[in-house]
């Protein structure tokens, strides 16, 4: 049974209206269930409140688990390639709403991209389409609402010319 | 048993060194298992994996609960996020401190322009020693070693508000 590491955040408010961050960090058994790690976050939110004359607006907790074996590694022809510039966007209807949610999907593979567009008979479309609507009311659109359908799939293009010219910079 | 909001978040890194990240969103069962939820999520990892050139080097689950109940429903008046108390600990493993930095310290936890460890303030360094709480390494907190009041400025969100508008 490893431990995980958990990070505490709350974001409070002062009289000001100035808001501000209080971090604390956890190394939690992997056991625990999201509501155990709910509960003793609302333990941490009291005691932290205890101390403080601002008062809370939010508070949420981020896991930091390893990454899985098996992914690729920064190695080879097609990553030296790969430009997370390159953006797919796979959109997904929402119960609830008629309003589409598009997942961006950086450095997005260009084995997949053909004849100008995105493959989504492609079995690694098909895959992670799979993973995100099957069965339905586990992934959802950031407002909570159950994904049912990819609708369409598209490739965009996200700007980071701040980071790209750090990245040529030379240093004499 | 209720669904909490959660979202899986990935960074990729590409050829030239540039990261850009990605989210999903769900809605989980709270009986699910940190141990279940890092394997969902090195599910949605592979398979993100298999339709990015890119390499992703680094993931977090990021957990947004509810606000738990019988906390203050609004900010002391006169209270300033810059008035920071730095609670500094001790860690296993490690001879550097660690400081947690607390926004808008209340004003009755100073006595005599100091932070002493009663009251609230015992009862906060208590829970963060009492097992489980570490530094960002992930070394447990050992000791209280010394509290201080710093300032944060928070000029540009302070300058803000005393901007007027026609």
């Amino acid at each position: 049974m490893p431990n995980v590491p958990v990070e505490y955040n709350g974001l409070v408010l002062d009289g000001q209206q100035t808001t501000a961050l209080v971090t604390s960090n956890l190394n939690l058994p992997d056991s625990s269930t999201l509501a155990q790690v709910v509960a003793a976050q609302g333990v941490w939110a009291q005691a932290v409140d205890g101390v403080l004359d601002a008062a809370f607006t939010g508070v949420y907790a981020v896991v930091n688990p390893p990454l899985p074996g098996g992914l690729k590694a920064a190695t080879g022809a097609t990553w030296m390639a790969s430009l997370v510039e390159n953006t797919g966007i796979i959109d997904f209807s929402a119960t609830g709403t008629s309003r589409r949610w598009g997942q961006a999907l950086p450095g997005f593979k260009m084995a997949l991209v053909v004849n100008g567009k995105v493959d989504v008979a492609n079995a690694a479309i098909v895959a992670l389409v799979d993973l995100l609507t099957n069965p339905t009311g586990i992934f959802t659109n950031a407002d909570q609402q159950s994904l049912e359908a990819a609708l369409d799939a598209l490739l965009s293009f996200r700007k980071r010319a701040f980071s790209r010219q750090r990245s040529t910079k030379l240093y004499p | 048993m209720a669904n909490v909001s959660t979202h899986f978040s990935a960074t990729v890194q590409d050829s030239l060194g540039v990261k850009k990240s990605t989210d999903v969103y769900l809605d989980i069962v709270d009986t699910t298992t940190l141990a279940a939820l890092s394997a969902m999520a090195g599910t949605w990892l592979t398979d993100l994996d298999a339709i990015t050139d890119g390499e992703i080097v680094s993931t977090q689950v990021i957990v947004k609960p509810a606000l738990p109940g019988g906390l203050k429903g609004a900010a002391a008046a006169g209270s300033l996020a810059a008035k920071t108390a730095q609670i500094t600990f001790s860690a296993t493993g490690t001879p550097k401190l660690w400081g947690q930095a607390v926004p808008a310290v209340a004003a009755s936890a100073i006595s005599n322009g100091k932070i002493p460890n009663t009251g609230s303030m015992g009862t906060y360094t208590a829970l963060l020693l009492g097992g489980n709480y570490t530094n960002p390494d992930n070394q447990a907190l050992a000791a209280l070693k010394k509290t201080a009041i710093g300032d944060r400025s928070a000029r540009k969100q302070q300058q803000g508000l005393t901007t007027s508008k026609f």
